[in-house]
């Protein structure tokens, strides 16, 4: 898979971000029905997946690698507590590490390679350039904490939750592309607490059982999910922090301007559980679409429309698409001709 | 359930006359490294039967290079302890479980107190490594009948030290055992169902949390009378032996439920019911979802009468 | 106390429910922390508990530290009691604290801000959730997390306001840190700016 050139405006600024063809073809379309409702959409992620797919393998990486990894590093640099570890989660970051580079490597080793002797560990990053020698649970032998250290060289976000109590802690993690959520404010969470300003959701006990299901994965039963929302430009870090850098973008749609600036935002959530520390790894790799490459795709186009079309009010305001939801069913309609039920 | 590891017995070590440890090496890909508390589920083949039997991991969560446990061999066995003690030999192979554990220490405890009670002291084997690698404040207390029950005590006092607490034939006054500990000390039980609703019943009384009471029963399935389950979905019929449990039964038969501790407490092998009664012997479903007939935990559980309906 | 919301209940899911329990909780130790206004509080709540069999101590939190309330009920005569500012609770609460056993509680009355700062004090020292009772006063004032400049300002009793740390103006809303003891605070005219609502005081 070759990888598109690092380029710092593609997140940001220029927006120079692109989808090949490839990329669109193989993008997580995350709508099987025309009215879209929360449900416990989880399935286990079998692997190998589909080849070629995003669940081909435990971590997907594709093109944009350098690019996510070089906004990575921006943002980070802008806002450090954008990674965040509690001491209490020490083991669980090396899990993560552990975890992290054997994927890699195992799955992508053009890009990648990791060995171990005991504890003795050997990793390769050829696209940043990076050769590490360490010993596996000594901070000492790494530049940064292992978590930093791995999380900078991962394409998407993710949370590490600790488990105690038949419940899940967002404890640690590095979130920097959230779509609209502060890991800062977050941090300490419990499930519910976290996904509070989830409407909706709550009130279908979505919550008990999802928390049920998370808490009883196994080691080597990893599960994952798809959720959605939308962005305008193909801006990753869309935060409550940055909000006053982006949220004037939410007035800026036309019909126009629909095509190049509306983009649909997927996350593929993963779940796994980790070894040693027995923590939950809570994968969140988000994927952009703009409307007119999505529209490439006839069925997808409908099917959108379609959905958009019938989505309750309370889940328009809470995704922030009130301003513009209308402006992109209407020019999303063009694709969908056939005789729509009533709402 | 997901995909069974396949092992070797490496080593077979008589611990006591009733005691017996066995050590497992990897026979295709490498074993997972484990969390203290993890346990596994061991499949084994033997005289037209098959039994799946869970057992604490008892080795160093650190060193995955084997994974050790320990089986005692129990009277009334449904032939699973029987069938380890007498038939297995080293370089024998067979399929585990990934490790699973629900029976987890809670890491921001400041003390930890874990109280075995006969082989019920095997997660503490592999705890002892984890909270020695974190330098944690711990004590152990270990209660048996006699050396038989009791053999891993020569072991573990040199693990331990004076953080060991033998009762050989006695019990602690859990009462004082449990009195004046600092704060934000956690309990752990092991052992007999007798032993952790009197630990459960003392820290109560104490004023402790129950969040801070964590407890592993070792409830291996009774045999019963025998039944036939029906599957309401294919119309089939499975005939449930009296020394076989339903979920081996309907296993057997070829359903994969999921499942993970086979004794009653995860809640992962729930099963819908149709029609019959049901003799509940599960510590995982609540008072309501018992008398409402409509669901089993066919692990450990059974028919009051002669057929249980599933819908499966 | 775990002060989790119920499914019915219209609000945030992260916002807490205090609900006072009918009996004080049963502990072999109580360690009351009180800012002065809400010291009755405590007292009512831990009325049927006899003084002279379960020990209790009582500590006093001011913006300085002030002499204990006059006219304490004959009870508490000999309770022993310590004022201290906010400067220094965290230490006086710690060594109160690392003197005890398991079996203590702790109860806190106050603004909801100290409760969660009292808390998570609590936690730190090896306490649960369920051995800290909390009793909020009846202050609808906020604590408010600028999640901009990470500024906390208090007391806020209104949405939007401004925040006292980088002057956006936030909308305060009802998604709340038990950690933090504070809602969390969003530039309110991001989107259109200069576009702000009316002012809405806080009635809960």
């Amino acid at each position: 898979m070759q990888l598109a050139p690092r380029d710092t405006q593609a997140f940001r600024g220029q927006f120079t971000y692109r989808n090949s063809p490839e990329a669109v073809r193989r993008f997580p379309f995350p709508f099987p029905e025309d009215d879209y409702m929360y449900s416990v959409n989880t399935e286990p992620h079998t692997l190998p997946g589909p080849k070629g797919s995003v669940y081909e393998h435990m971590l997907d990486i594709d093109e944009h690698y350098l690019c996510e990894t070089a906004e990575r590093a921006m943002v980070l640099e802008e806002d450090p507590a954008r990674c965040l570890a509690m001491p209490h989660m020490e083991q669980a970051c090396w899990d993560l590490l552990e975890f992290v580079m054997t994927h890699y490597a195992q799955d992508y080793p053009e890009h990648f390679s990791f060995t171990q002797q005991g504890d003795q560990c050997e990793w390769i990053n050829r696209p940043l350039g990076i050769h590490q020698t360490f010993v596996m649970g000594d901070a000492s032998t790494l530049p940064m904490p292992p978590m930093e250290f791995i999380g900078r060289q991962m394409q998407g976000d993710f949370a590490l939750l600790d488990q105690r109590d038949a419940d899940l802690f967002m404890d640690a993690g590095v979130i920097t592309s959230p779509a609209d959520w502060s890991l800062a404010f977050d941090a300490g969470m419990s499930f519910k607490q976290w996904h509070g300003p989830v409407p909706l959701a709550h009130e279908m006990g979505i919550f008990d059982r999802v928390l049920k299901y998370l808490c009883a994965i196994q080691v080597g039963s990893p599960i994952r999910r798809l959720n959605w929302t939308m962005t305008i430009h193909p801006r990753m870090d869309s935060s409550p922090e940055t909000y006053h850098q982006w949220g004037a973008d939410r007035t800026t749609i036309t019909p126009e301007n629909v095509g190049r600036d509306v983009f649909l935002r997927v996350e593929l959530q993963t779940l796994v559980r980790m070894p040693r520390s027995h923590a939950l790894f809570f994968g969140i790799r988000t994927y952009l679409i703009s409307m007119d490459d999505l529209t490439t795709n006839k069925a997808w186009a409908k099917r959108l429309h379609r959905v958009l079309a019938n989505l309750p009010e309370a889940l328009v305001d809470y995704k922030g698409m009130t301003r513009y939801r209308d402006t992109v069913v209407e020019w999303l309609s063009e694709y969908d001709h056939e005789l729509q039920p009533q709402t | 359930m997901s995909d069974l590891i396949p092992v070797r017995v490496a080593e077979i070590e008589q611990i006591s006359s009733i005691i017996k440890q066995f050590t497992f090496v990897a026979d295709e890909k490498p074993l997972p490294p484990f969390s203290a508390g993890s346990h596994v589920v061991v499949q084994m083949e033997g005289e037209g039967k098959r039994f799946r039997n869970a057992y604490s991991l008892i080795s160093n969560p650190a060193d995955s290079s084997h994974y050790r446990i320990a089986v005692r061999l129990q009277e009334r066995s449904r032939g699973g302890s029987q069938f380890m003690h007498g038939e297995f030999r080293p370089g024998d192979r067979l399929f585990i479980s990934p490790p699973a554990n629900m029976f987890l220490p809670d890491w921001q405890a400041r003390h930890h107190i874990l109280i075995a009670g006969g082989i019920g002291i095997t997660p503490f084997l592999s705890y002892g490594y984890e909270l020695e690698q974190r330098q944690a404040s711990f004590e152990v207390h270990y209660v048996y009948r006699n050396a038989e029950t009791g053999a891993f005590r020569e072991a573990l006092t040199e693990r331990f030290g004076n953080r060991l607490y033998c009762y050989s034939g006695e019990r602690p006054d859990f009462y004082t055992l449990l009195g004046h500990q600092p704060l934000g000390t956690h309990v752990y039980v092991c052992g007999p169902e007798a032993m952790i609703q009197d630990v459960k019943a003392t820290a109560s009384a104490l004023g402790w949390s129950p969040q801070r009471v964590h407890y592993e029963a070792f409830t291996a399935p009774q045999p019963g009378k025998p039944f036939v389950a029906r599957l309401s979905r294919s119309q089939q019929d499975v005939a449930v032996a009296g020394d076989t449990p339903l979920l081996d039964a309907l296993e057997a038969h070829g359903l994969e439920i999921p499942n993970m501790c086979r004794g009653g407490v995860c809640g992962q092998c729930k099963t819908s019911v149709v029609d019959g009664d049901i003799e509940h012997r599960d510590a995982f479903l609540d008072d309501q979802e018992k008398a409402s007939q409509r669901c089993i935990m066919p692990c450990v559980s059974r028919s009051a009468s002669d057929y249980l309906v599933l819908d499966l | 106390m775990q002060h989790n919301a119920l499914p019915d209940d219209d609000r945030i899911k992260s916002r807490p429910i205090y609900v006072t329990p009918e009996h004080p909780a049963t502990a072999n130790y109580y360690v009351c922390v009180a800012e002065p206004d809400a010291v009755n509080l405590i007292m009512k709540h831990v009325a049927p508990i006899d003084k002279h069999r379960t020990p209790f101590h009582f500590i006093i939190c001011a913006d300085r530290a002030d002499a204990p309330p006059a006219g304490l009920p004959s009870e508490w005569q000999n309770v022993p009691l310590q004022c201290c500012d906010r400067d220094a609770l965290s230490t006086t609460l710690a060594t109160q604290l690392e003197t005890l056993t398991q079996g203590c509680h702790v109860i806190v009355a106050g603004s909801e801000a100290f409760l969660w700062d009292v808390h998570t004090l609590a936690l730190a020292h090896g306490l649960l959730d369920a051995e800290i009772t909390l009793l909020p006063s009846a202050d609808n004032a906020r604590r408010v997390f600028c999640t901009h400049c990470r500024f906390m300002s208090e007391p806020v009793t209104a949405s939007p306001t401004r925040c006292q740390g980088c002057g956006l103006t936030l909308e305060v809303r009802d998604h709340f840190s038990r950690r933090l003891g504070a809602y969390m605070g969003v530039r309110i005219d991001a989107e259109v700016p200069g576009e702000v609502p009316r002012e809405e005081v806080f009635d809960s």
